[in-house]
């Protein structure tokens, strides 16, 4: 039973005044629902806080629209449009593909299919319970299928034909394992008994619906507005072709050996790795390589450039061998955008910029649905600039870790306290898409995640799966702060930052992060750089940023890719051969292992996650130096600075950041204070880890900390970084008027001045 | 000998986990004591300092349980009505113990705590049986 009631999303991020934004609601009652143009100042419900705080604003959209209930295609597959018929045999023909199934005992999974499933119609090439069938249909109900007596073994690969041969009346399945040393699960050693061939009697002949080829899945019915899919396949599907006329034994054998057989009959053969190159494959089109025009086009965002049936696992890079990287995988619960019909649109009043949503209701039930609102396109309406993180909200775009994963709990260190919206994530949870933190149902880790589905996880008077705000409501505190001080301020997402570069950087005094900016594209960091070391001034009010290597889908600038692996605090890892990203050809992982450590950009790098408990920072020897002395203004440097908190009851903590001049570290950079009284649930982060030994978490080793640390820049620039997630959840503590605040403020009021700092 | 059936091949590894569930479980239960469950009790979070070391060692085997049928913390009105749930598997709801109710976070935490080493005593009973 579902646990809510209305949900929604809007299609970008971000917009200016004067442009538009679409609105896709659906509610699980038809019936009216009232739309309510809302600023947010701040999320978090917390008792000793200042509370939720929203204004309602004016908006030609506000109003009652007609409610209705829309419906989610969960799943990637690959749909070939056949208008003239290719594909629908009523002759002999076969169908071949190299498949690894991953979760083969999940019920009907359809591989390759032209196949109304409403009428039972066409052709099918499908697993059953565990076993392979090639199907065929004439539509009154009728059907004859050869059924593999040898069970898929999961994670190993196949070469399979299914063929229906007129002349003789036989449908026929080719099963071939094709294990080398590499591509599969298990190696050479294993004497496997997986190679059949069945072959069974029919007088049928197969009907040619009006459906789709669809690879990954199958048409529940013919629909001349849009195809919906069924039978979704999890595994992997490489070099998908069909032929004219059936195949015999040893044409089976010789393409399970990677051999072209009857050329001339080819109807179709697409290719998945043609068009990689340098930049990797950062496209939904599928090519067909038979030159009979069948080209098609990925929906839901399948996993590309994965290792296929003749990888050989000498090259981990597909530029290198992109012939080696011909599979897709694909994933009954992937999505990449929920693809609802707009109920309305909103154009963005004169608004001041800042963080704002639209919040709708149906009765006692209510969504908000945020987005940020800019400052006219290329200007500024402040000194002061805040970027939301939103590639790292997209990562985290409805995480079920506590749910899914056993170690969530110890990682967290305290049992999971979750709410309606975790519930309904996890019982629903192909309608609303996974994130980078979840793992598929076949086990693979998420590597996409879109903005274009309702993220509850990010919604103000949400709380999070981890037991703290996380994210979107807490930099809704620091807007709040801010606003509450007195500053005035811009507010861009990262999306802005990938389309202009340090071009939006570049026309504000300083730029402060939210609490948490993990996810970091090539062109964030590059614009970081140049911001800093060109006069910039930067405040990194965050833990654990600038973490992962994220690409920005070209196409679909709503969709992130992230090959997490090799080493990193993460929930799942790449495999072997699959660390480069599929939407830029670069290589995954942390940006540490690619020479880009955050310490560059921001002076500290990521230590380690401390979920549990929160702390203070310690001044350490450089507060007392006189350079410094406006920062500590209405401190003092002999006090604890943050001994008290939102989160964890300290500002140093969740996730946090230290000094390291291994790391890159600028020389220059003061270490101004550091956490001390870790927890036992602090842990040093694996990247730190060498020969691992006991004593590898806080209170006993002295990497586990958070570091306040500040620095001069080229041009009259500098950099100041609290280094700890739980900072920003500190500033509204007493009513505002505490030395995390102050020590905020100090750093703010320098930085947003005209004109170059002292270097220092 | 040639293997053509995967389902006559279970994950061995299996025994193994089960054989630590057991053991370490039975030292885990060794180290409670009214001491530990009132340190607990009193400070289930932290916020009032550390937890000992031999509480640390506890909680460690008792987050790390499997997941399903795990408990959690149902937060039915923040800051003001909490229950205890079970972790179901994906896709089906999570059962809600409706029956009792807390008025804290930090009191639910606590009884999860002592379900899960009743959980322990339970399988221990089994394995003496």
């Amino acid at each position: 039973m579902s646990k809510i009631k209305i949900r929604g999303y809007c299609d970008r991020p971000s917009a200016a005044p004067g442009e538009s934004l679409s609105f896709y609601i659906s509610v699980d009652t038809p019936g009216d629902y009232e739309a309510q143009l809302v600023r947010i100042h701040n999320g978090d419900i917390h008792p000793l806080g200042p509370g939720f705080k929203e204004v309602e604003i004016d908006a030609g959209s506000n109003g009652t629209y007609p409610g209705r209930t829309q419906r989610t295609q969960a799943g990637s597959y690959v749909q070939i449009e056949d208008p003239r018929g290719q594909l629908g045999f009523s002759d002999s023909f076969s169908v071949h593909a190299f498949v690894s199934a991953m979760a083969p005992n999940r019920g009907r999974q359809v591989i390759l299919s032209r196949w109304d499933d409403s009428t039972g119609n066409g052709w099918e090439l499908q697993l059953v319970d565990g076993a392979l069938e090639f199907v065929i249909g004439d539509g009154t109900g009728k059907t004859a299928k050869a059924r593999s007596d040898r069970p898929l073994f999961t994670d190993v690969f196949y070469s399979v034909v299914g063929s229906f041969d007129a002349q003789s009346g036989t449908v026929t399945l080719d099963q071939i394992s094709v294990v080398n040393s590499a591509n599969s699960r298990f190696g050479k050693v294993v004497p496997l008994d997986s190679t059949t061939r069945v072959t069974e009697q029919t007088d049928l002949v197969p009907g040619a619906p009006d459906v789709p080829l669809l690879i990954a899945g199958a048409a529940e019915q013919s629909d001349p507005d849009r195809t919906w899919v069924t039978a979704l396949f999890n595994g992997k599907i490489d070099s998908p072709k069909v032929w004219r006329g059936a195949l015999d034994a040893e044409q089976a054998r010789r393409l399970s050996e990677g051999e072209t057989v009857a050329p001339a009959r080819l109807a179709a053969h697409w290719d998945f790795a043609h068009g990689i190159g340098p930049d990797g494959i950062p496209t939904d089109a599928i090519r067909d390589v038979s030159g009979n025009g069948l080209h098609g086009s990925c929906v839901n965002q399948p996993d590309r450039a994965m290792t296929g049936w003749n990888w050989t696992g000498r090259q981990d890079h597909f530029v290198l061998a992109p012939e080696q990287y011909g599979a897709i995988w694909f994933h009954e619960d992937s999505l990449d955008d929920s693809r609802w019909k707009a109920d309305f649109d909103l154009t963005i009043p004169d608004l001041r910029s800042g963080n704002y949503a639209m919040r709708v209701r149906q009765g006692e039930n209510e969504d908000y649905i945020p987005f940020f609102v800019l400052p006219p396109r290329g200007t500024a309406t402040s000194k002061i600039l805040v970027l939301m993180p939103t590639a790292s909200y997209i990562a985290y775009a409805n995480s079920q870790t506590a749910q899914n994963s056993p170690a969530t709990q110890a990682v967290g260190g305290h049992f999971a306290a979750i709410e309606n919206i975790d519930l309904e994530l996890n019982e629903r949870w192909k309608e609303y898409g996974l994130s980078t933190y979840d793992y598929h149902i076949d086990g693979r880790g998420v590597q996409y995640s879109s903005w274009r589905r309702p993220i509850l996880s990010m919604r103000p008077k949400y709380r999070h799966e981890f037991g703290s705000v996380w994210q979107y409501p807490a930099d809704l505190q620091l807007a709040d702060w801010l606003t509450a001080s007195g500053f005035e301020y811009d507010v861009a997402t990262d999306h802005e930052l990938m389309e202009e570069g340090v071009e939006l950087f570049k026309r504000y005094n300083v730029v402060i992060t939210g609490s948490h900016p993990e996810y970091y594209t090539e062109g964030m960091v590059d614009a970081w750089e140049e911001y800093l070391a060109t006069g910039g001034r930067g405040m990194y009010l965050a833990g654990n940023g600038m973490y992962w290597v994220t690409a920005q889908h070209p196409e679909k600038p709503y969709v992130i890719e992230v090959r997490k692996g090799e080493t990193g605090d993460q929930a799942w890892k790449s495999r072997p051969g699959e660390l480069h990203m599929s939407l830029d050809g670069r290589r995954g992982g942390i940006w540490r292992r690619r020479a880009r450590s955050s310490a560059k950009a921001w002076g500290v790098v990521y230590t380690s996650h401390c979920l549990d408990v929160s702390t203070s920072f310690l001044p350490m020897e450089d507060a007392h130096d006189p350079e410094l002395a406006w920062m500590f203004e209405g401190i003092g440097t002999d006090v604890p600075i943050g001994d008290f908190g939102l989160v964890g009851g300290g500002a140093a903590g969740i996730e946090v950041d230290r000094y390291e001049l291994e790391a890159g570290t600028p020389p220059n950079t003061k270490l101004v204070a550091s956490s001390y009284g870790a927890s036992r649930n602090w842990v040093l982060v694996p990247e730190e880890q060498y020969f691992a030994h006991s004593g590898m978490a806080g209170p006993e080793h002295p990497q586990v900390r958070g570091d306040i640390v500040y620095f001069s820049t080229g041009e009259g620039g500098a950099m100041f970084s609290s280094s700890s997630m739980a900072w920003i959840s500190s500033l509204s503590w007493n009513n505002y008027e505490n030395n995390v605040a102050q020590m905020t403020a100090n750093v703010i009021r320098r930085f947003a001045v005209d004109g170059p700092l002292e270097e220092i | 000998m040639p293997l053509k059936y995967p389902a006559e091949y279970t994950d061995r590894a299996e025994d193994w986990y089960q054989f630590f569930a057991r053991n370490r479980g039975a030292r885990v239960l060794e180290m409670v004591t009214d001491e530990i469950v009132e340190e607990h009790r009193s400070n289930p979070t932290q916020t009032e300092g550390h937890h000992s070391v031999q509480l640390h060692e506890i909680l460690n085997f008792l987050r790390s349980m499997p997941i399903i049928g795990k408990e959690f913390v149902y937060i039915a009105v923040p800051y003001e009505r909490y229950h205890v749930g079970y972790i179901t598997e994906r896709g089906a709801e999570a059962t809600i113990d409706f029956d009792v109710e807390y008025a804290t976070e930090t009191e639910a935490m606590h009884d999860i705590f002592l379900r899960r080493l009743n959980r322990i005593r339970e399988m221990a009973k089994g394995q003496a049986r």
